[in-house]
Order: C-alpha cells, then sequence, then structure tokens
C-alpha cells in the first residue's frame, strides 16, 4: 500500500471505525431511549436495541482508545467518477423505471454508468444501453412473464 | 445399523431418481454452467446472481429452481479458482488465498497441474460433502429437535464469533460489524409486541429492510465502484497452460492436503456463519502452519491451492444442512436458498427432510451430478472460460449493474428497494475504505431476528434469569467455546501468527 503515503497522513483504521460505531451506537440508544425495555421475563421491544447499542458503543470507544497502538491506516483515496456515476445510474433507475418503465430506465442507466469508466465512450454506451433493453425485456417481460412496466407514458 | 444404511440407500435411490429427470439435469446444468461463469468472472459473485435469478425461480417448481440454484453456488467455488490461477484476481471470494499459491505456480509454467488440482479436489470435496449431508442431515435433525431456544442462541453465538475468528481482517472491528448487522435486521416492526423500531416513521420500513437489497448494495454495487477505481491497469492472463494434469510427485503433495481441506470445509460449512470463504481460509492457514517448510508457501505450494480448493466447494455443500436441518442461514447465499423455498411456501428447517423428501433427497443427489458436469465443464473446456476472462470490465460493470437494478427490484416489485441497494452500495465503499468487512455485517443482519426470538424466548422460560445461557449444558458449551475463541485469537502471540499465516506477499 505505497499509494499512501502520497496522500499525506491518513487516520488510523481503528480510530475511523472507533468513532463510526461509537456514534451509530449512540445513535440506537438515543433513538431507542422511547422503545419499551419490557421486564426480563418478557422483553419489550427496546430491550435488545438497548444491548446492541451499548455492546457497539463499548466496542467503539475501545476501538478509539486502541488506535493509539496500532498502525493500519484508511485508504483515503476516494474514487469520485465511479462513486458517483454509478449510484447516480442505480439511483436513475429508480427514478426513471418509476416514471417511464423498464427500457428507458436501462437506456439511462447504461448511459450514465458507461462513464464511470474514462475509456468507454459513446458508442459503448448505445450499444451495450440497446442490446441490455432488448435482452431484459426478451427474458423478463416476454420469456418469464414478470409483471414490469416496458414503456409506459 | 444395517437398516440405516438400506434406508440411506433408499432415499439416495429416490433422490437419484428425481435428479435425472430431463428438467432436474437441464437445471443442474445450467446452475453448474452459471455458476461456474460467475466464478471466472470477478466482482460478480453468488450472492448478486443468485439474487437475479430470483424472479426466474418464481416460474419454476421448486425442486428444479433449488437444484439450480445450489449449483450456481458451488459452480461458483469451481470457477472462482481459474480466475485466481490465471490472472492473480480472486474471481470469487472465497478463491482469495488460491491467488497466492495457484498464480505463482502459473508464472512458473504450472497452470495446468495448479488448475487440474483445484478442479479434482473440487470434485473429490463435492462427492464427500455430499455424502456428508445425506449422512448427517438426519442426525442432526434429531438433534435440532432436542434443542431448546437457549440452545439456538448459544449457537447462533458461537457460529458468529467463529465465523469472525475464522475471516480475514480485524477481529475486534469485525464484531462490531456483526453486532450492526444485527441492529440492521431488527429494523422494522417487533414480531412479539407489534411496536415498530428504528423505522424513522418511514412506511417503507415498517416491514424491515430487505436482506436482498442490503446484500446487494454491500457486495455488488460496492464492488463495482471499488473495481472500477482498481481499474487502469490491465489484468495480464497467463495463458499458456501446459498440460492439465498434475505430475506423479504434485499428486503425492496435493492429496493429503484435499484431504484436509475437504474435512475442515465439510465441518466448518455446518456452523452458522459457515461455508465457502471462512472454509478456504481455514483451510491455507492449517497447510501453512503444518507444513515442513512453510516457506514454500507464497512461491507456488501445491498444497495452497489443493486444500483451499478442497474446502471451498465442501463447505459450499455441507452450509446446507443448518439449513435444510435447522432452518439456520448460514450465510448470505442460504438466506438467499430460504428466500427461494419461502416464494414456494416451503418452510426450511426439520420438516423439509419429511415434508417435501422429493426437494431433499433430489437437491442432493443432485450435488453429485452437478460435482461430475463441473469437472468437466472446467477441465476440458477450460480455453472456453479463459476466453471469458477476455471480456473487458467497462462492459461488464453496466452489465452486473442493469441486472442488479432488475433483480432487487422484482423482488418485491419496489423501486424503494432500488434505493436502499444504492445506499447501501455507498455505505459499503465506505466501509472499504476504514477497511472493515461487509460480510459480518450481513451474517449479523441475517440472524439478527433469530437471535432476538430465541433470546427472547430463553428469557420467557428462565422467567428472566440470564442464568438460564449457562444452565443448559448445549447453551453454556457453545457459549464457553465461543469465548475461548475470542480470548484465543485475541491474545497476541496467537493474532500475529493469523496475520502472517493470511499475509499476501
Amino acid at each position: 500500500m505505497a499509494e499512501q503515503e502520497r496522500f499525506g497522513p491518513a487516520p488510523r483504521a481503528d480510530l475511523a471505525a472507533g468513532l463510526l460505531f461509537t456514534g451509530i451506537g449512540a445513535a440506537i440508544l438515543w433513538v431507542g431511549a422511547d422503545y419499551s425495555l419490557g421486564v426480563a421475563s418478557r422483553i419489550g421491544p427496546g430491550y435488545v436495541p438497548r444491548l446492541l447499542g451499548i455492546l457497539l458503543t463499548g466496542i467503539g470507544v475501545f476501538l478509539i482508545v486502541r488506535s493509539r497502538w496500532t498502525t493500519e491506516l484508511i485508504d483515503l483515496v476516494i474514487a469520485w467518477r465511479p462513486l458517483a456515476l454509478v449510484l447516480g445510474a442505480v439511483v436513475a433507475f429508480a427514478l426513471v423505471f418509476e416514471a417511464s418503465g423498464l427500457v428507458p430506465a436501462i437506456l439511462v442507466t447504461v448511459a450514465l454508468a458507461n462513464y464511470a469508466a474514462p475509456e468507454n465512450r459513446w458508442i459503448t454506451a448505445i450499444v451495450l444501453g440497446a442490446v441490455l433493453a432488448f435482452f431484459a425485456w426478451a427474458l423478463f417481460v416476454k420469456g418469464l412473464s414478470l409483471p414490469l412496466p416496458v414503456w409506459s407514458k | 445399523m444395517s437398516s440405516a444404511v438400506g434406508e440411506l440407500a433408499q432415499n439416495l435411490i429416490f433422490g437419484f431418481g428425481i435428479a435425472v429427470t430431463p428438467q432436474n439435469l437441464l437445471f443442474c446444468f445450467i446452475g453448474a454452467l452459471l455458476g461456474t461463469l460467475v466464478g471466472v468472472l470477478p466482482g460478480l459473485g453468488p450472492v448478486a446472481t443468485i439474487a437475479m435469478l430470483l424472479p426466474v425461480t418464481f416460474t419454476l417448481p421448486p425442486v428444479a429452481a433449488l437444484i439450480m440454484l445450489a449449483g450456481l453456488y458451488y459452480g461458483a467455488q469451481y470457477g472462482g479458482s481459474t480466475t485466481a490461477i490465471l490472472v492473480n484476481i480472486p474471481g470469487e471470494s472465497s478463491s482469495v488465498v488460491t491467488c497466492i499459491d495457484g498464480h505463482m505456480m502459473a508464472r512458473k509454467g504450472r497452470a495446468g497441474s495448479a488448475l487440474a488440482i483445484a478442479a479434482l479436489g473440487s470434485f473429490f470435496a463435492g462427492c464427500v460433502a455430499t455424502a456428508v449431508v445425506a449422512v448427517f442431515s438426519q442426525p442432526l435433525v434429531s438433534v435440532a429437535g432436542s434443542f431448546q431456544s437457549p440452545d439456538y442462541f448459544g449457537l447462533l453465538v458461537f457460529g458468529m464469533v467463529a465465523a469472525v475468528v475464522l475471516a480475514q481482517g480485524s477481529v475486534v472491528r469485525s464484531i462490531a460489524m456483526v453486532v450492526l448487522g444485527l441492529f440492521l435486521g431488527l429494523i422494522g416492526t417487533d414480531i412479539a409486541s407489534g411496536h415498530t423500531r428504528f423505522t424513522f416513521g418511514i412506511s417503507a420500513l415498517a416491514d424491515g429492510v430487505g436482506f436482498v437489497p442490503v446484500a446487494m448494495g454491500l457486495f455488488g454495487i460496492a464492488e463495482v465502484i471499488a473495481s472500477l477505481e482498481r481499474g487502469g491497469a490491465k489484468p495480464k492472463i497467463i495463458e499458456k497452460i501446459s498440460r492439465l494434469w498434475p505430475t506423479r510427485e504434485e499428486a503425492r503433495q496435493a492429496w493429503p492436503a484435499v484431504l484436509r481441506g475437504t474435512g475442515i470445509g465439510s465441518l466448518l460449512g455446518v456452523l452458522p456463519g459457515g461455508g465457502a470463504l471462512i472454509s478456504a481460509f481455514a483451510a491455507y492457514v492449517v497447510e501453512k502452519k503444518i507444513a515442513k517448510d512453510p516457506s514454500r508457501f507464497g512461491q507456488g505450494a501445491i498444497e495452497g491451492v489443493a486444500a483451499p480448493e478442497s474446502a471451498n466447494n465442501a463447505g459450499a455443500q455441507t452450509s446446507f444442512i443448518p439449513l435444510l436441518a435447522m432452518g439456520i442461514p448460514p450465510n448470505p447465499v442460504m438466506a438467499l436458498m430460504l428466500g427461494a423455498m419461502t416464494i414456494h411456501g416451503i418452510v426450511p428447517g426439520p420438516k423439509v427432510m419429511t415434508e417435501r423428501p422429493d426437494l431433499f433427497w433430489g437437491m442432493i443427489a443432485s450435488m453429485w451430478i452437478g460435482n461430475l458436469m463441473l469437472i468437466v465443464i472446467n477441465l476440458p473446456l477450460i480455453g472456453i472460460w479463459v476466453k471469458f476472462l477476455q471480456i473487458p470490465y467497462r462492459w461488464l460493470y453496466s452489465i452486473i449493474l442493469v441486472f442488479c437494478c432488475i433483480g432487487v427490484y422484482t423482488v418485491n416489485n419496489t423501486t424503494v428497494d432500488v434505493l436502499v441497494m444504492a445506499a447501501f452500495g455507498l455505505f459499503g465503499y465506505f466501509l472499504i475504505k476504514i477497511r472493515c468487512e461487509p460480510a459480518p455485517l450481513i451474517l449479523g443482519f441475517i440472524l439478527g431476528p433469530m437471535l432476538e426470538e430465541n433470546f427472547r424466548r430463553s428469557l420467557i422460560v428462565s422467567r428472566g434469569s440470564w442464568g438460564v445461557f449457562l444452565e443448559r449444558p448445549i447453551c453454556a458449551g457453545f457459549l464457553v467455546l465461543a469465548f475461548v475463541l475470542l480470548l484465543l485469537v485475541l491474545l497476541p502471540s496467537i493474532r500475529k501468527g493469523r496475520e502472517e499465516a493470511l499475509q499476501e506477499s
């Protein structure tokens, strides 16, 4: 992992994980504070979440303390382009599918996702999109007769 | 005794009768073929593929559907080694350790031997594991019959601890991931009280967070982003395979490792939390520990291919035992199997064997047939799979994404699940960055509701006393074992050994 040196000092993995788990643990305890614990012989909906919240916070604090002595670092390099485009493509699938059906959703998803890899050009998107749209229609709609709206207005 | 053997033989003959019907043979073949493909292609795993195929199984008879999905899981174990050996990329997460020595063998011109040992070891392990499932499911069903809630609780805790200890990565962080997964599993309506928990008033969350979108987000979407990030450098495929057969010397070295790997895999597959992945890791660590000359590992030791490849196939198959005998899905793939069974109105658990013997014995028989098909698919036809390895990833990932979206949507016919998948894709990428393993999270997520239910019932029986978990010998035994395991792995000297054993050059 020689790359990491190039990007200056990264936080330690235990510290980052410790903060995350402490945060989530505290959030569980805070949100779950209103849930009834019940009695031990008939535990309520809040009992197990309370236990898990305490456990998670405890482990988180332990990790924060331990991070003073551990050396493993987190990876600070974020691949923004694939991250944004891949997630965007999935979200777009959900939105376009609701609005106009399967085929437009596939075309839009492929069009967005295509540019997550810098070496892809528009022609890849068009060919892949067309092939996938046809294949999905043939397999899921015609072949398996799943109730998917193909092209709604 | 002889009557038990006779009964087993009768059941197996009955099973083969079902497995060899043309339709079931066809779906066994499709499963094995798809499994090999999924195994060969990096970035596409059995979890995502089975989830995508769930809608297909709606339209099939349940036996054919499960035979196909099972074939896909153990088929992926065969295919994964091909990529690991030829490209030094794990085609499957359970082939990670195979890369170390397998690829080194290939670089030294012994690719053919490595591929052959991997396939033959997998075949041997598959045959043994099929027998293990056939022989041990019945006794385990009766053992499970005597289990009470505290015992299930103890077993689940032990399974989760063992899974964390035997896998790679920081143990403490992995435990936290299990706890986080357990919590995510509780989101939604509490079965006992009817209260909604942690839904923030969002009605779509009242039924809980779906398993399929979470698994596909963490393993499918996050993996695509991470692969694109690694991208750039073209993987170098070693195409010169030489002869596809080990030398006598190699066979002599490999077969004890195959035996050990098969044993480890068969055992660890049965554990809740077990399966192909940890079996392969454990088998590799054991080989390195007991080797006379551990320095050979990393330099192309054939045991380093034989043991994990046998173990992952054995573990994949025996992980059906907890699902079929106890109704506990020990890993994400089995959780999907559970989903597939539920779709067809079959409740996994001890009753499957008596109520659906056709399904139970048909599936077992199909495993043996599937392994036979796989050895043919993977050895003589290896050239075809090498061609598949040449499909550029920049085409592949768009296809994976589209099928993930369609697959997730069709499980519940809602686009909310697609958005949940995107959210967990983001979370999964974040976890990779801070070096937390997503696998323990999904394990906790699967077992969370089951753990809470058995915990609750135990406390009802004991009238609120936690002592119940130590009073029953079975439960106490599991909990003590879990505790000892944790203690062992957290002791610095042993932890060091574990880290060294898993170190990649």
